[in-house]
């Protein structure tokens, strides 16, 4: 049996998602079709990961790609995350003598919950749509088939440095993201309830135990996998010219994003039962 | 059969519901060229394709070097993709670098030889398809016969023992496209290798062939020589070279 990547892509566009048009029966088709793709694509990527030669020069690009030009927008969303959750709790709470667990309830939610979901949903926008477009184009274009006659295998050579640089940096990217959003909790706590910097960061360090942080970043190590496994699937089966690509890249951020959510329920589930 | 470098057998390709390939059957002898004719869409670049694993058939055989590569999978078709290099409709240069790192790709991929020696050979293959001093040169600021010599070069940088060239003048003007069909004889004559031109230029067919395939609603119509071409009886290969349609 012949091992393509392009699984069921010659019946349809992966990255076209489903439309009216295909009915009910083929609607099914399409999405299973895909998620078989998808599933297929998660196995080459992880055999091929722990291969030699290790592509070291593409690892590296792609860890600046994805990783440090991802700094801004996952920093920049949780600080104000934590400034406005610490706000919401004092305020909304306040009837209740809440106000005092301002650093508990921050320091829970980001770090369990709000920091590894935001900061992939934040990635899976802009490194998911980036990496569709790129590889969409790359497709369209017929780089990717190019690649291929040379005798070079995308999935090492495109998909692997990809994934894995998500991988590497999504939960590095949470930590940090995560310690803003806990800074931007204390300059509310500081400057708009009223706290002193010593009693809420009592209250952060406190509530939260090893296992927080554990479950929290350990998501992340799955989000971004999915992530990146979506977004090469999308990128490397796009056909159709532009309005291939702009197709694909939406529904990478698309399917990405409820990947993030529906996955996370699970996830969390998960952690909770093994930790 | 051992005179033929490359073979098809009763290919068939479907794309949903749209059958492309009808049960082709074509054998390019050892250091010859055949071009194979047909109207846009007809699915020549697909048949071409098979010949290195970038499709493969619902059916049918493909031989490659007395190789049958059907079912091979990636790992499995290195070695074929090695012996075939591929000229795309429009290049398909990778944008992301430079036209020595294009050209070099494959001699980076599959050889040990040392920097000094690919810069070297990536002079040697660029001096075949009348290129100098573009090393540095990105692919978007080369002209379309440039990109096409780029991509010739770089089909090339392994000396495969055949190349296919997909539509290989197309969208060049008519000075550029004659400049590429006699790069294309020249290197037939100069490195020997086996061709596949895939065109609906008919120009360049009766200039690069030495063998006319036509292929017609997924089947081989015609295959005979360029002289037996220009010479059919037969109505649609006839009105094809004629300029008016299928008929």
């Amino acid at each position: 049996m012949v091992v393509t990547i392009r699984i069921g892509a010659s019946r349809r566009p992966n990255g076209a998602p489903p439309d009216a048009s295909m009915g009910r029966a083929g609607w099914l088709f399409a999405i299973l079709q895909q998620l078989g793709g998808m599933v297929r694509l998660s196995g080459l990527t992880l055999r091929h990961t722990f291969k030699r030669p290790f592509e070291i020069d593409l690892w590296v690009e792609q860890l600046y790609q994805l990783g440090v030009r991802s700094l801004t927008i996952t920093n920049v969303t949780l600080l104000f995350t934590g400034m406005v959750l610490a706000i919401q709790t004092a305020y909304s709470l306040a009837a209740y003598g809440g106000k005092s667990f301002v650093g508990d309830i921050v320091a829970l939610s980001v770090v369990r919950e709000l920091g590894p979901v935001l900061a992939a949903l934040m990635v899976a926008g802009r490194v998911g749509a980036g990496i569709t477009a790129e590889l969409g184009s790359m497709a369209v274009t017929e780089q990717v088939d190019a690649l291929r006659a040379l005798a070079a295998n995308p999935v090492r050579k495109l998909v692997v440095p990809r994934v894995g640089a998500l991988v590497l940096t999504l939960p590095l990217l949470t930590i940090l993201a995560d310690t803003i959003a806990l800074f931007g909790g204390l300059l509310m706590a500081l400057f708009e309830i009223g706290q002193s910097r010593a009693y809420y960061m009592s209250h952060v360090l406190g509530a939260l135990t090893i296992t927080d942080v554990v479950s929290g970043v350990g998501k992340t190590v799955f989000f971004a996998f999915f992530i990146g496994v979506i977004a090469c699937y999308n990128g490397i089966n796009t056909r159709g010219g532009a309005d291939g690509v702009g197709k694909a890249t939406t529904n990478t951020v698309v399917v990405s994003s409820i990947s993030v959510i529906i996955s996370d329920f699970f996830l969390t589930k998960m952690f909770l039962l093994v930790l | 059969m051992a005179g033929h470098f490359i073979r098809y057998e009763g290919v068939h390709k479907s794309f949903g519901d749209k059958a492309v390939l009808r049960g082709v059957d074509l054998a390019i002898g050892r250091g010859e060229t055949v071009v194979v004719l047909g109207g846009s869409g007809t699915g020549k670049s697909v048949l071409i394709k098979h010949t290195i694993g970038l499709h493969s058939p619902d059916s049918g055989r493909v031989f490659v070097d007395d190789v049958e590569i059907q079912e091979f999978d990636e790992e499995q078709l290195i070695e074929t993709r090695k012996k075939v290099g591929m000229l795309f409709q429009a290049g398909a240069l990778f944008d992301s670098m430079t036209v020595e790192d294009n050209v070099a790709y494959a001699l980076r991929e599959h050889t040990d030889r040392s920097d000094e020696e690919i810069r070297d050979r990536v002079r040697e293959v660029l001096g075949l398809v009348e290129l100098e001093d573009v090393e540095d040169l990105m692919p978007a600021s080369l002209s379309g016969g440039m990109r096409k010599r780029v991509a010739l070069a770089r089909a090339i940088a392994l000396a495969p023992r055949a190349i296919l060239y997909d539509e290989p003048t197309t969208g060049l003007d008519p000075i550029t496209a004659n400049a590429i069909n006699r790069l294309i004889r020249n290197l037939q004559k100069r490195l020997g290798v086996t061709s596949i031109v895939v065109t609906h230029d008919i120009h360049s067919a009766f200039t690069v062939g030495d063998r006319i395939a036509f292929l017609y609603e997924g089947r081989i119509l015609f295959d005979g020589t360029v002289e037996e071409a220009r010479r059919t009886t037969e109505p649609r290969l006839k009105n094809f070279l004629e300029g008016g349609g299928y008929g």
